[in-house]
Order: C-alpha cells, then structure tokens, then sequence
C-alpha cells in the first residue's frame, strides 16, 4: 500500500524549473532512497515535503489523505519529520530539553518536570541503542554522529510516520554510520517509513527497499532495489551509458618522485616511510583517525613534523606550502569550501592563485591576458560550467568548486598532486570526470596520492595502496591484488601484519 | 551555475532590474548621498561649485586620503591599525624636532620620517605574525607607546621654526599656478595603489589573505610576509602623512594626529570596504575621504553652529551607512 | 584615541556641555599675594605629610603646553621645597580622571591639585576624597566651593574680556571701527565657552560697528586652519580673528597667508612661546593672552601648603591675566625661558 503519493509536482525558481511533473510513490515501512545528481531536484522535493516550500501545482497523499503543508510546523503536526544535514539543535541546552523541545512534560504549576523530562529521554535513546548519551549532556560538546540521533530521539517522540533524511552520512566515519544503519534498521521495524537521500550508492544498496532517481527536475525511474545495479542507477541519474566507473589505469613508471622516511608528528603520525613514482596513483586508505588525512597535511606543511625526512626528486625537502607549489608539489585540501576555494573571489583569480608569478612580469606587474589565458585554458580542460570566468566561486555547484580547486593545482604545473577526498560531496556525474582526471594526470607522467575513503574509488584507481591505522602503515597493497575486504581487515586491525611490505 | 539546490538568490545573473538599483545603492550609498548633499549645498551656498573651494577641499582631504590608503589596505587583509594616526604624530614631530633642533637637512629629516613611519609598520607587522598577537591588541598598544614617545618630545610644547619653512611647499605648492600639489600627491597615490591592488601579484595576495587566509597559505601565499609588507606600507603612508601635516600647520604637535584616527576608519568603512576583509575598492575610499570633507566644509558654509556640526554631521554618515543595510534585507 | 572616544560619544558631550554653563555666581576673589608662603608653614607642611603623605596633582592633559606648563611647574615647586608628589594625566578623559582620585585617596594622598575639565562627572568623586580628609585644590577652574576646595584659576570670563578687549581696540584704532571678525572657538571643554562667549561680548561692546562673520572649531592648528581655509571661501574678506588659545590660531594665521591675507590682525590666548615670537616678530599675529601657567602651578602648591599648615587664606583666589602685546613682548621673551623641546 502507498503511504506517500506525489502526483505530478512542479516548482518553478526565477530562472530555473526546479520539479516538472514528479510523480512517484513511497510504500509503507519501507527505506526508499531518494538520489540525482546536484540540481536533479531533490532538495526542492525535501523542502516540498517538510512544508519549507510550496510546489506550483501537483498533489501529494500521506495516507491517502491529501497532504499539503505550508509550514515546518504542519509538516510535524502530519507525523512527517526532516532531519537536514545542519541540524536544528540548542549546543548551550542539555541532551533532555532538546530532544524533548516543544513537548516538554509539565510538572505541578505549569513548571517543567525536570526527572520526566530525563526518563522519557532516556527511553527514547535506548530504544535507538544510543544509552551511552546522558540527558544531562550538554548538546554543543556532542559529536556530529550523536547530534544526528538526537534529531532522529525528536523524530521518533513525536510519533513520526515519515522521516526524510538529507545526505545523514556525509559527517560521519564508519563506525557512526554502521550505528546510524542500525538506528534506521530500528525505526523501519517500528514501521516508520523513510525516505533516504544520499550520494552514496554503496549505502543505498545496503540499505534501501526501493530507489527513485530524479534528473534535472523529472522523475525517470522508481524501482525496487533488487532490479537495480550500480551501473544503471548511475546510466539514470547522469542519463548517458558508461562504459565501467573507471577509466583504464596506465603504466606507472619506475622513476621514485617522492620518499618519505619515519614520518612521524606526535600522536597522529608514528614512523610513516613510502615512496612514490613518477606516473603512479597511490592511494592511502585507512578509518577517520587512521593518520591518513594527517599524512597528506603533514606532506604539505599544514601539520607539524616531530621526525622524519622527505626527499623529492632526489632533494630533500622541508614541507611548506610555498616551497611545495615552488618545487612541484599541489595539494587539494579537503575542505574545499573553506580551504580550497576562494569564495568570493573570480573563477579566473582562483584558478590562477597558485601561480600569480608566473602570470606577472619580473616587477609583479600582473599580465590580464596571460592570467585569462591560463584560466581559460583550464576551464576547459577541466569542462568547468560557468557563463564566464568573472564568476564568483560562491555562485558555483560543488562539482564546479571542486573542479576550479583542481585547476589551481593543475594551472601550478604540479609533478605530485596530494588530493585528500576529492570526490566527496560531489554529485556523480562530476565523479567520474574527477576520476577520469586523476587517471589522466597519472598517464601524464604525474604522480597522485590519493587520500580516500572510498574503497571503490580507491581499487578502481589506484596502482597501489597504503592501508593506514594508529598513525602507522599498516599494509602496502597492490591494487590488482586487493579488494575491499582486505583493505577494510588491515584498517580495522584484523590483518596479517607479517605481510606488511 | 546556481541551482535551487543551492542558494537561487546568490547569482546576479537572475535578478531583476529594481533589485540591481537596490544593489547598486546598497554597495554606494554614501555616493547617492554625497551627490546629494554636494547638490543641496551647490544650491543653498553661493561658494561652494566654485574652484577654490573644490581644491579647498581636496587639499583638506589629501592627509586624511593617504593615510586611509594604508588603512584599506590593512582592512583588505581582515586587520585593523589604530596606530596610523599616532604614527603620523611621532613622525610629523621627530621631522620637525629633527629640522627645528637638530638642524638636520630636509630631504633627510622627511627620510628619517619615512623611516620611522616603515618602521612602527614592521614592529606591528611582526608582532602581529610573529607573536600571533591579535592587530587590534598591538596596534591599540602601539598607539599608545607612539603617543608617549611623541610627547615625550614635545613636552606639551609646539615645535616651530624657520627650518620647517622649507618644506611648506609640500602643502602650498601648485602646479601651473592652479592646482595645488597636495592635490596631484593625493591623486597620484590613488592611481599607484590602484594599480598596485588591481594589477599586481602583491594586490592580488593581498585580496587572496582577506578573502580566507588559510586557504590563501595552502595556496603558497607567505600570508606573514603580505602582512608584514602591507603594515610597513601603511606605516609608510601614515608618516608620510604627517610630512604632510607638518608641512600643511608649519609646526608639530604631540596631538596632531588624533584628529585622524576617526576620520580614516570611518572612510575606509564609508567607501564600502568589509571589515571581515578581502572585500573593497580603494576608489570609493577616495571618494569617502572627500565625503567626509566635504560634510565639515558645507556646514561651514552653511553657517551652521559649530555646537549642532556634529550632530548633523553624525546624522549624515549615519544616513549613508544605513544605506548599506539595503543589500543585506532581502525584499 | 582621546578624540575616537569624544566623537563616540557626541550626543553625551553635547548634553554635558549644556549643563556645564551654568551661570557662575560673584565671588569674593584673593590674589597672588594672598598665598605667599614661609618657611614656618613649609615646615608645618612637611610634618603634615608625614612618612607617607604626598600631594597628587591631577592634570587635564599633557598635550597642550598651558596644561602641562602648570602641572609640571607645580611639580617642580613641590620638589624644591622638598614635598613629595605624584603627577596623573586624565587624557581630558572623565573616566580616567574619576579613577585618578579614587587611586590617589586609596594611597594615601594629603592634598589633591586638580584641573576638571567636565566637573559636573566629578564632583562627587571629588566630594568622596574630601569627607575621606583629603584636601583639595582646583585650578583652571571654579566648582569647588560648595565642597570646601581651593580654587586658583583664571577667569576664563577674563581672559576671553581680555583677549577681545584688545581686539576691538585694535579695530576702532587701526580699522577705523570697521571689521569682519571671525572667532575660533572648541565646544568641547565646557570652561572654554565662557572665553569664546566674553570674547564676543568685548568686542561687540567696543568695536559696535565690527561684524563678527562667525564662530568656528579652532583648538588644535589643524582645527583652525581647516575652518579659516572654508571660512575664508564663504567670507575672504576676514581681516580679524579671535581664538580662544593659540594653537587655533595657528592654524588660522596658516590659511590667512596661504589666501595672501597678510594684513589680517590675530589675537590668541595662552601666551604660547611660538606666539611670543611671532608678535615679537612683528607679523599678523598682534597679541595674547598669559594665562601664567608658571605661577599658577607654584599658587596650587603654595595653597596645598597652607591647607596642610591649617593657615587662613581666601577660599577663592585669582590667577592675574596679562595681555601680551608689541609694546611690552620683550618682558615675556626673556622672563620666561621655556625649556627647548629636545627628543
């Protein structure tokens, strides 16, 4: 039986037709995965069903009653929770008064029943398995991951028949999303139906029932997940064929380009050695906390080194980030909107901002054609959507903004690329044109190291592989010889350490 | 491009032609008011569209211009220095002290001064990278050592004398006999520090270090040695200003400067420049600077008391501030 | 900084300025003579002070040369006769002031010499220090009486008399009666309206035929010369102006000659050394005012010594005003050496 039924909803923004004739349904008690590239629509769809936004025309059913909320707050009052990726939390309020916001127990005097408030808190967690949350926990000192179940603690209490998640793993490791898979395993079994949005297909498989695909604000398929591959899925949401995820990986050359021996930083990093050669793809892998993050900041000079000596192209070197882009060396920070880009500055400025010197005369005396030049020549290169290249960042997709932070490094003429989770957060589609990317700078003569966790992008890439744990490699693996199940064993400690090479 | 996915109301590209005039006034206001008020005064006065007072003006400006270059220039970058005014005191009074008591020749006491303008520049620069001390903690501190030492000098007392004649022509020279060289200073140190930030790598860092300085450093950019130079070069400007005022009063005073402090921020905010840094263009900080002569001069003209000049004139800034509050409501 | 913090705070200013101008009453006034002093009463004083009693001498500013002259040559008088004394600048800054006393009550202070430059936020600090038997001595001003202080000062009502009296002389003498004045005034200071307010009432009454063009913001050179600059484009036939102290003046005489105005007639306060100069020399700049800083310094610390000494003198005692002209410049160029300013 349908619980949810949207019948061709349409939503127009000034410029842009965000939804065209959506018609879809959700069945009760079910996991029913939302996914399409960035501006596919879902967002506008969320706002639709949370109440944040109105369609232009089309109907919905919930419950085969007619469902249109003008507010967040009809929304909730119809049992349909959204838990957003930022969440709508009070960090200086304890765990209790949060999850029990709005409908807090009255005590004699129309004050607030403190001890109720922390029995029923306490309840509500440890029917999510979450007990080790304290109601007395003050919410602001809590980690993403456990905020998230107090959103989900809030669902739940209100008696939430629907609950919408938006992207709920991008935050979190992988010990917090097998927890989270277990939260949701609960909800779905008290049958509460879930309509899941995310950009990782692995997850999808693993936990939907049924996927909806939208592409550029249509509906193109709704189907239970056993008829689905991960191939069509991906043919649906970027609406071409694909010819495998990952291009043909070239022969690494035999030169050693960069040598790092007994790179250690306290606490973080302990002993690291590795070399890496001219046209190869190495990738580190390795849980959050492994040191794999700290590997890459530490190669660049955004971490301070205790020990340790790394030699390039024969040379030692003394990370900084000035000297490495000087001697060759570009790095792609994780952060991107904060460290990789330039919000508000031009695409042009950004792309050529690790090379002004080489747009500029001997005086520092910028040359505009030669800075346009050199960033035209990356735009396309890159295929960089914009109108023109006075853009400001800010006005970008994700994919775009990660497309200019890789042109910077590339504009630089780098010799090693350091990418640190390059394709995280970014719709398919761009994907693959990152991986495309990577695999053709490595058949350039160029050397990556490629800090991922994706172990898909990372088999699919990489001629070899660093498997880290506690600051140490705990594996050197060749890509041909390994698969997820070795690489996540030596990751959590389960593997033969005798074959450490 | 933007989506509804993400943020539709960010491109400029979709929005209509009332919310571009909104924009518009929002980012110059204080031009619209300006214009306003230059026009009102044209009108009402009979002195005021004339040469002389135009170049009146302009010449009133000239300092508070200058030394509001460095200021940009440091806001650009996210900092603040509350020094600048202080340093064109101790500079404009050891230029003087130099010439008047220590009969040292001119063109050297104005290098001495310059000198000592780069050089509080470098101790701030330094101390704010160096010891990671917060700009308006060292620069609060710094104008108060600069104040000391400048009264140290001066004893309360004014220094004067025939020596400092020499360089009066810094304030009363004019070219062709019309326009007066303070003047032609001002204009010429607008257009290099046009340049200088529009058309050189060194402007570029500078943008690149307010805009987000972390990412500006993983970049390559020595975001410590952009700091450094720009707080020399603001230091530079500020002692050239006091050469200036020394040459425009013909005596040096222990608090000649504090009359500048106010009057530079408020143009560098004035012209539109974020204090968060990174954003800010250098012409309309020009144009605020004059502005803000501009606002003492009508009052004068206009015969208003000297007792109600503030009030209207707090009036005025606050009117064209405002306007800036435009952009940010979203209609 | 001082001024940041007075433009943030306009409107209080203004209000403030407002209250301060209350009409002063007639008083019964004593004179220099009054405050001689013996070795009698210096002795008595010193017992007075004890181990580690001191006289604390609380400045308005150390940035204008009237302001620091008297504050430093009572410092010196007190050192000389061997009494011991602290010396604090309020930075013309009510806060730093408020907390200057209470300091110096805390530690012991036997006398207070201090100038209020906004008494009104004062007073009760002041008020405090007295009932805790700390005496008190005002100078550049009169407020103290209700609370049983001293006051030495010059009447700022003389000294703006004084300087205008001479002005419109000047103008029935040299201009045949006829002139277009401009006064140069700073609202700020409360105590300095009286002088911009007797300056206008002189020579309204002795030159009836001159024009007073206006009042402009004058008190620092640059204040001076920014007004007379504009002034001059609205009204370039000024040929006579009046500051309320030299430094203004200045300014003025700065934009006079850059206009090629050099027959204008410049009348200052303060009797500033660069002033003595320039009327030594002859110039635009005809007179000024003393305001004796010197002395008045000495009179604070002969007064402080009479309190500790418990003599009787009057309560109220007058600084004399003395016009300084082309006639008489010669006294002040040599009886008053000011120290060179050196680095």
């Amino acid at each position: 039986m349908s619980f949810l039924r949207m019948e061709k909803i349409g939503k127009a923004y000034p410029g842009v037709q965000a939804l065209q004739d959506v018609s879809f349904e959700v069945q009760a008690g079910q996991v029913h995965a939302l996914v399409g590239e960035n501006g596919a629509g879902k967002s506008t769809l969320i706002k639709i069903l949370s109440g944040a936004e109105q369609p232009d025309s089309g109907y919905i059913w919930l419950d085969n009653r007619p469902y249109a909320p003008h507010t967040p707050k009809d929304a909730l009052a119809a049992n349909v929770a959204t838990i957003y990726q930022a969440f709508n939390l009070l960090p200086d309020r304890t765990v209790a008064y949060n999850v029990l916001l709005g409908r807090e127990p009255r005590g004699r005097w129309g004050l607030l029943d403190l001890e109720a408030m922390r029995t029923q808190a306490r309840d509500i967690l440890a029917r999510l398995g979450a007990s080790h949350l304290e109601p007395d926990m003050l919410v602001g000192r809590l980690k993403v991951s456990e905020k998230q179940i107090l959103e989900i603690a809030r669902a739940l209490l209100n008696r939430s028949r629907l609950v919408i998640m938006d992207e709920p793993t991008s935050a979190l490791n992988q010990t917090e999303v097998d927890a989270l898979f277990q939260i949701i395993a609960r909800l779905k079994a008290d049958g509460v139906t879930i309509l899941y949005v995310s950009h990782r297909l692995d997850e999808i498989f693993q936990l939907a029932d049924a996927v909806t695909v939208l592409r550029d604000g249509r509906h193109i398929s709704t189907q239970p997940i056993g008829v689905v591959t991960h191939d069509s899925l991906i043919q649906d949401m970027i609406g071409r064929q694909l010819t495998g995820v990952f291009p043909e990986k070239a022969q690494p050359g035999t030169t050693e380009v960069l040598r790092v021996e007994n790179l250690t930083s306290e606490n973080l990093l302990d002993g690291v050695s590795f070399s890496l050669y001219q046209g190869e793809v190495l990738a580190v892998a390795g849980l959050s906390g492994s040191g794999k993050t700290e590997l890459g900041k530490a190669l660049f000079g955004d971490l301070p080194l205790d020990r340790g000596h790394i030699w390039f192209q024969g040379q030692p070197f003394r990370p900084s980030p000035t000297r490495a882009i000087r001697r060759g060396i570009l790095y792609l920070p994780e952060d991107r909107k904060s460290e990789g880009v330039m919000q508000e500055l031009s695409i042009r400025r950004n792309i050529a901002l690790a090379s002004l010197d080489r747009v500029a005369n001997p005086f520092g005396f910028l040359k505009p054609a030669a800075e346009r030049d050199l960033a035209a020549e990356q735009i396309r290169v890159l295929a960089i959507k914009t109108p023109h290249m006075e853009q400001l960042v800010l006005n970008l997709s994700g994919g775009n903004q990660q497309k200019v932070a890789l042109a910077k490094c590339l504009a630089a003429q780098p010799e090693v690329l350091i990418l640190m989770e390059p394709t995280q957060g970014i719709d398919v589609g761009v994907k693959f044109e990152v991986y495309q990317f990577i695999t053709r700078q490595a058949a350039q003569g160029r050397s990556v190291l490629l800090i991922s966790s994706e172990l898909s992008e990372i088999l699919g890439l990489a001629h070899r592989i660093l498997v880290m744990r506690d600051g140490r490699v705990a594996a050197e693996l060749q890509a041909d010889q390994a698969d997820q199940e070795t690489i996540l064993r030596y990751a959590l400690g389960a593997g033969d350490k005798s074959s450490v090479t | 491009m933007a989506t509804p996915d993400q943020t539709p109301l960010l491109s400029g590209q979709q929005q209509g032609t009332p919310r571009r005039i909104i924009n518009f006034i929002g980012e110059q206001g204080f031009i619209v008011i300006f214009i306003l008020w230059a026009l009102y005064l044209s009108v009402s006065t009979n002195n005021f569209a004339t040469a002389q007072n135009v170049f009146t003006i302009l010449r009133q400006a000239t300092i508070i211009g200058i030394v509001a270059i460095g200021a940009h220039f440091i806001i650009l970058l996210g900092d603040i220095d509350l020094s600048l005014a202080s340093n064109l005191t101790l500079s404009g009074v050891v230029m003087a002290s130099l010439m008047v008591n220590q009969e040292l020749p001119p063109l050297l006491a104005v290098l001495c001064a310059l000198g000592l303008g780069a050089l509080i520049g470098l101790v701030n620069g330094m101390v704010i990278t160096r010891l990671k001390i917060n700009a308006i903690i060292t620069t609060l501190g710094m104008l108060s050592i600069l104040e000391g030492i400048a009264f140290i000098i001066t004893q309360g007392k004014t220094i004067f004398g025939d020596a400092i004649e020499v360089i009066k022509f810094l304030s009363r020279g004019t070219l062709l006999d019309a326009i007066p060289l303070p003047v032609i200073v001002l204009f010429v140190f607008y257009a290099a520090a046009f340049v200088v930030l529009g058309r050189t790598t060194y402007g570029a860092r500078v943008f690149a270090v307010g805009n987000n300085s972390k990412a500006a450093w993983l970049s390559g950019i020595n975001v410590d040695r952009i700091k450094v130079l720009t707080y020399v070069l603001a230091g530079t400007l500020a002692a050239f200003g006091g050469v200036m005022q020394v040459a425009r009063q013909g005596t040096a005073t222990g608090g000649m400067g504090s009359d500048f402090l106010f009057p530079v921020l408020t143009a560098v905010v004035l012209g539109g420049a974020s204090l968060t840094g990174g954003r800010g263009k250098i012409v309309n900080t020009l144009i605020a600077a004059v502005f803000l002569t501009t606002i003492t001069n009508g009052m004068v003209l206009l015969g208003i008391s000297i007792y109600t000049q503030r009030v209207v004139s707090g009036a005025i800034l606050i009117i064209a501030l405002s306007l800036d509050r435009l952009r940010t409501v979203r209609v | 900084m001082k001024k940041f913090w007075l433009y943030g705070l306009l409107l209080l200013i203004i209000a403030l300025s407002g209250v301060v101008t209350l009409a002063q009453e007639e008083m019964e006034l004593g004179t220099a003579e009054d405050l001689e002093v013996t070795d009698a009463e210096i002795e008595a004083a010193a017992e007075a002070l004890g181990e580690d009693g001191f006289i604390g001498i609380v400045a308005c500013t150390f940035s204008t040369e009237y302001h620091f002259t008297v504050a430093d040559s009572a410092r010196q008088r007190a050192e000389d006769l061997g009494l011991r004394v602290t010396m604090v600048d309020s930075e013309i800054n009510v806060e730093k002031q408020i907390n200057a006393i209470e300091n110096l009550t805390a530690s012991g202070a036997d006398v207070i010499v201090i100038c209020l430059f906004d008494p009104p936020s004062v007073l009760s600090a002041l008020q405090e220090a007295a009932d805790a038997g700390v005496k008190i001595v005002q100078y550049a001003g009169r407020q103290l009486a209700d609370i049983g202080g001293v006051t030495i000062s010059i009447e700022d009502a003389d000294l703006g008399r004084a300087a205008g009296e001479y002005a419109a002389q000047l103008i029935v003498e040299e201009l045949d009666g006829q002139a277009s004045v401009a006064v140069l005034d700073y609202p700020d200071v409360a105590n300095v309206v009286v002088r911009a307010d007797a300056i206008r009432a002189a020579i309204a009454e002795g030159a009836p035929d001159a024009v007073i063009v206006g009042s402009y913001l004058g008190g620092t050179t640059e204040n001076g010369l920014t007004s007379m600059e504009t002034a001059l484009v609205e009204h370039p036939d000024i040929n006579v102006v009046v500051s309320i102290n030299d430094a203004g003046a200045y300014g003025a005489m700065q934009a006079l000659q850059n206009a090629g105005n050099e027959d204008a007639y410049i009348v200052g306060i303060d009797a500033e050394k660069q002033a003595i100069e320039l009327i030594a020399a002859g110039g635009m700049y005809k007179g000024t005012v003393d305001t004796s800083p010197a002395k008045t310094g000495e009179m604070t610390i002969n007064a402080a010594i009479k309190l500790l000494a418990g003599s009787e003198f009057p309560q109220n005692i007058a600084v004399p005003v003395t016009l300084v002209t082309a006639d008489n410049v010669a006294d002040f160029l040599t009886a008053e050496p000011t120290p060179e300013a050196t680095p």
